[in-house]
């Protein structure tokens, strides 16, 4: 066989490489690579070489546009929250339902009102978490779950900015009208550790099955203590509510810590988050 | 091969309920427009879910350039780089075109607001709903749904498209329009379009993969499709028969390398 006595040009291998060569160029080259292994491992280089090229363009692209730390952190939250109508509603529904039990509580010291206070106020959370976690309620519906903010980060974002108005709203109206501060803690301790724990227990279980569990849980706790003070003055029957009392609080706030740290270790945990 | 869009399914299934809706399906997709065809239920939907990394296979593995969405960051890396149209599109009636567009772009991670505005009014542009951008979802046809979810993909230029069925319920002009928009975005990226009509995907697709009850039972070109030993097998499956079996045990199989 007769040795090779050309080989392709520079500027032929970065059009055959690039794609730009015309189909005559390309069968001729691509014929001489059929004899010649020179040419041959140039073309690969230069492809390899390309691809490299290419990549590293893009992780340079890619580093410039992705928005900061903080940016992708903290997207928009409001928007990301109140756009979801469900959520939104339920959220100044409680914030309106709260503050017109504290205003009750503060101007009518019945223990009645107290007892619906503490039933009704640390569950709240619960429901906005089971409502920030539904799929179902996103505006977008199925077209949001394959976005880097859906699942888990999604639902914390939404159950933080709605718990955490709920909450804040209770608490400055709870500061606007005093009430006995052992009934404030006794219900926002309770509220920051049920949110904390359902974020937590949401990553394994459907949320509905955990809230149901905790609300109950909750009612009985506070039924038995009415049951049990009924007859005493609100002060007294406070003063004999485990929750009222420092050293339960800073357990209770502990416990809300580690849920958090867990809820937030797990926030991406289930691949599947339409199981939900 | 786009290797940021590359998709790479090895010997993946998984089963639905009782439903073994992927059996052992592999495949590599390296850029430009891959159409995958089969008849309902043949695992069509669930592939792309999986792809999306919207669901998990029960075995193998879904890498989407060289990432593996198992491992939560790299799955968001993913999902960074990816638009997704599911085949149900549920969407908020009282939001506007450009406000479901724009909290997708939000989800997406688009976080300056002027940039975000662009590429939300770029991607209704490309779909053709710049002259209903303001007007709420409850007042759009059921086509124009369908190009709102599509736009949603499509915010932000993410190099992978999966688009499930994108072109039901368009009337021929969207259809076509859409087409070309694909076509653009495959010179450059990866699209991979779901159908029950391989005719309307071959036009423009690179290549098409056929699944029939789970199982890859084709992949190549249109033109080796229309050539394919086996096509009156895949047509029949297509119309609900499914007796391909008959294909295989006369040894007319084209299975995928």
């Amino acid at each position: 066989m007769t040795p090779n006595v050309w080989h392709v040009e520079d500027a032929a291998v970065g059009r055959y490489v690039g794609g730009e060569a015309g189909s005559v160029e390309r069968h001729s080259i691509e014929a001489h690579f059929m004899s010649c292994g020179e040419c041959r491992s140039m073309v690969n280089a230069a492809s390899l070489a390309r691809a490299a090229g290419a990549d590293r363009w893009d992780r340079v692209a890619e580093a410039i546009e992705r928005p900061g730390l903080l940016r992708r952190a903290v997207p928009d939250l409001a928007r990301l929250s109140w756009a979801t109508p469900a959520l939104a509603a339920t959220t100044a529904a409680v914030v309106v339902a709260l503050v017109i039990a504290v205003v009750f509580g503060a101007l009518d010291r019945s223990p009645i009102l107290f007892v619906g206070l503490l039933s009704v106020a640390p569950i709240v959370p619960i429901g906005l978490v089971i409502v920030a976690f539904r799929p179902s309620y996103d505006p977008a519906g199925s077209l949001s779950e394959a976005t880097p903010l859906a699942g888990g980060r999604l639902a914390f974002v939404r159950s933080l900015v709605c718990s955490g108005i709920a909450l804040a709203a209770s608490a400055l109206v709870c500061w606007a009208f005093p009430l006995p501060s052992p009934l404030l803690a006794a219900w926002l301790v309770p509220a920051v550790l049920f949110a904390a724990f359902m974020l937590a227990a949401s990553t394994w279980f459907d949320p509905l099955r955990v809230g149901a569990g905790l609300t109950t849980g909750w009612w009985v706790v506070v039924g038995s203590w009415f049951g049990e003070t009924r007859r005493l003055p609100i002060q007294s029957a406070l003063d004999r509510f485990a929750l009222a009392r420092a050293d339960f609080q800073v357990v209770a706030l502990a416990a809300a810590c580690l849920a958090g740290a867990v809820a937030w270790g797990r926030r991406d945990a289930r691949p599947d988050w339409r199981a939900l | 091969m786009n290797d940021r869009s590359s998709v790479v399914i090895d010997g993946v299934s998984k089963r639905l309920g009782r439903t073994l809706a992927l059996d052992n399906v592999s495949i590599r997709i390296g850029g430009g427009v891959v159409g995958v065809f089969g008849p309902n239920g043949a695992g069509k939907s669930t592939l792309l879910r999986l792809i999306a990394t919207v669901s998990a296979p029960d075995s193998g593995c879904v890498t989407v350039g060289g990432l593996d969405p198992r491992h939560h960051n790299e799955r968001v890396e993913i999902r960074r780089r990816l638009g997704y149209l599911p085949q149900e599109v549920d969407l908020s009636p009282g939001f506007t075109v450009f406000d479901l567009v724009d909290y997708v772009a939000i989800l997406k991670e688009l976080g300056d607001r002027r940039r975000r505005r662009d590429a939300v009014e770029e991607a209704i542009e490309r779909v053709g709903l710049a002259e209903v951008a303001y007007r709420p979802i409850r007042k759009l046809s059921g086509g124009q749904k369908r190009r709102v979810g599509l736009a949603a993909a499509l915010v932000g230029a993410p190099p992978l498209l999966v688009l499930d069925e994108p072109l039901a319920a368009l009337d021929p002009d969207e259809r076509a329009r859409t087409i070309g928009v694909l076509t653009e975005i495959g010179r450059t990226g990866t699209v991979v379009v779901s159908t029950h009509y391989p005719d309307e995907v071959a036009a423009f697709s690179s290549r098409l993969a056929v699944l029939v009850e789970g199982r890859l039972v084709f992949d190549g070109t249109p033109n080796e499709l229309a050539s394919y030993a086996g096509i009156a097998e895949v047509a029949s499956a297509a119309a609900g028969y499914r007796n391909v079996t008959a294909t295989k045990e006369h040894g007319h199989d084209r299975r995928p390398a």
